[in-house]
């Protein structure tokens, strides 16, 4: 721990790797609870999957056309795969009444293969598509912490525009619709608002881990809370504590700080399972 | 005592609910759910909806919150179609669609009636707080506002939807089933707070509890895939209960 605060005096990347887990922590109490409350725990797995495919798309892209996308980061790949299967998932979790599980986990196995196979047809050796599958703490850059900046902001402003409704569809999807509220247009937004809130923590855990920080956080909140304001502010520090605490832990061992921070925040869920009951329940 | 079909339709504006010549069919099924329904509802009427499960109560519901479509025939809510008008109809579903372990106060879930497609923003406003509470007060709820709604009884969960469907200043209040699941002593107190509401709203409530219908409510269509009147003050609780065991229309 006291070699973390040493090295960081001067590795610049430490601090951009904990100021990227703060950042990254808001999103997941915002967005955390609303996967967890609307049981969107499965299509969310499914949307960072399928990003894989874009991650995986975007380096065969920037390696075998260079001269035109050299521009393209992998992040921007797997933000657009996620983003186009948003409206897809929201619409099917709408219209296809039986085997959803069996669909959704279809376009799971079919995103991630896609990811896979074009990495295996770009030429040479790519250490990114590991990155993105699990995550690099240690070498955010001052470029990502910006990029995480800008979408943190834009979840913070949607979810507060979309807030009640949001709340609604989590309460009673049907009510919401007799009140006038269009349910899949305003799921489309919040499966958007997932998408984006997937590609933020992959910065931090990568894709694969990435269904742990946007579940587990939230599940505490909502457990230890009776009210989905006062949850989303305990799933933020949570997520907070989770992203800093193991990562500084476990600086200069041989233990990845991703994989820490998931069980980490596993460990801290366990312990709230078995020490309290739900509060409020009977 | 059988009941007879209701094909004297006599339409007044005084009436609340016109339903006229309606068919409606699932998509992918051969045959009609519901089939040449005809009925009225006027003024403060308590309407049961009594039929066999499977009869298409449920459905019929939901084509009068324009929900559904029918395939042939009007039906007209409120002076309107039901997609328009309903707004001003407080539903109370016959099992809570919401998750217990959501965190959410009682407020929380009666605030939900109070959207509308103008609603924007992370909280509700002040008016909108005080129709909740006001609507709370009415179903003597107001109490448990700031309870988790996870640790509310049966009883309590009922009039607090009720609660809720008020919530949106309604014309007309429809219920599938909401005396189920909550003991004899919940039911009593559930029955006097819709007599009261009564007094000014017309209210259809899907009810399968024939002592029920027969003490308090002023009519009842049997549903079983169409719709017939029968006048409650003709029928004694007996009878209704031969009709559920096979001597119906």
């Amino acid at each position: 721990m006291i070699r973390f605060f040493s090295d960081a005096a001067v590795n610049p990347f430490l601090w951009s790797g904990l100021l990227a887990g703060l950042l990254a922590s808001v999103s997941c109490g915002i967005v955390g609870s609303y996967v967890v409350t609307r049981r969107l725990v499965f299509l969310t797995g499914a949307l960072a999957h399928i990003a894989i495919g874009g991650v995986g798309a975007a380096i065969y892209l920037t390696t075998s056309h260079p001269e035109l996308f050299d521009w393209l980061e992998p992040i921007h790949g797997g933000l657009a795969a996620a983003i186009a299967a948003a409206p897809v998932l929201a619409v099917l979790s709408h219209r296809v009444r039986e085997r959803l599980d069996t669909i959704v986990g279809a376009l799971w196995a079919v995103g991630m293969s896609i990811g896979i196979l074009l990495i295996k047809l770009t030429p040479g050796y790519h250490t990114e598509l590991m990155s993105y599958l699990f995550g690099n703490i240690s070498f955010v850059t001052r470029g990502d912490v910006e990029f995480l900046a800008c979408l943190s902001g834009a979840v913070v402003l949607i979810a507060a525009a979309f807030h009640r409704r949001f709340v609604a569809l989590c309460l009673d999807a049907e009510q919401a619709e007799l009140r006038g509220i269009p349910v899949l247009a305003t799921d489309v937004v919040l499966f958007l608002l997932i998408a984006v809130t997937v590609i933020v923590l992959t910065q931090i855990v990568g894709l694969i881990l990435v269904i742990a920080l946007l579940s587990l956080p939230a599940a505490i909140g909502a457990r230890v809370m009776t009210r989905l304001g006062p949850a989303m502010a305990v799933a933020f520090v949570v997520s907070a504590v989770a992203t800093t605490v193991p990562r500084i832990a476990v600086y200069g061992s041989a233990i990845s700080p991703e994989a820490a921070i998931v069980l980490f925040t596993a460990g801290l869920y366990l312990l709230v399972v078995l020490t309290r009951r739900r509060v409020g329940a009977p | 005592m059988r009941p007879t079909p209701s094909r004297e339709v006599s339409l007044t504006d005084a009436d609340v609910i016109r339903v006229a010549e309606v068919d409606f069919r699932y998509p992918r099924q051969r045959r009609e759910a519901l089939s040449g329904v005809d009925f009225t509802v006027t003024g403060t009427e308590w309407v049961a909806l009594l039929g066999p499960n499977g009869g298409g109560k449920t459905t019929l519901l939901r084509l009068l919150l324009g929900q559904l479509t029918p395939r042939r025939g009007r039906i007209e809510v409120l002076g309107g179609l039901p997609s328009r008008t309903r707004r001003r109809i407080g539903y109370v579903p016959q099992l809570s669609g919401i998750d217990p372990t959501v965190p959410a106060s009682v407020l929380d879930v009666v605030l939900v009636g109070r959207l509308n497609g103008s609603s924007w923003g992370p909280r509700y406003p002040s008016r909108d707080r005080e129709a909740a509470l006001a609507a709370l007060e009415e179903t003597r709820t107001r109490e448990l506002a700031d309870r988790a709604w996870r640790t509310l009884s049966g009883g309590q969960r009922q009039r607090v939807l009720i609660a809720r469907a008020l919530s949106s200043e309604v014309d007309l209040l429809l219920l599938d089933e909401p005396t189920t699941g909550i003991d004899i002593h919940r039911e009593k107190e559930l029955l006097r707070l819709l007599e009261r509401l009564n007094e000014r709203l017309p209210i259809v409530m899907v009810s399968h509890d024939t002592a029920l219908v027969a003490n308090h409510m002023d009519r009842a269509l049997w549903v079983d895939r169409t719709v017939s009147t029968i006048d409650t003050g003709d029928l004694d609780p007996a009878s209704l209960e031969r009709m559920f065991h096979g001597d119906q229309p």
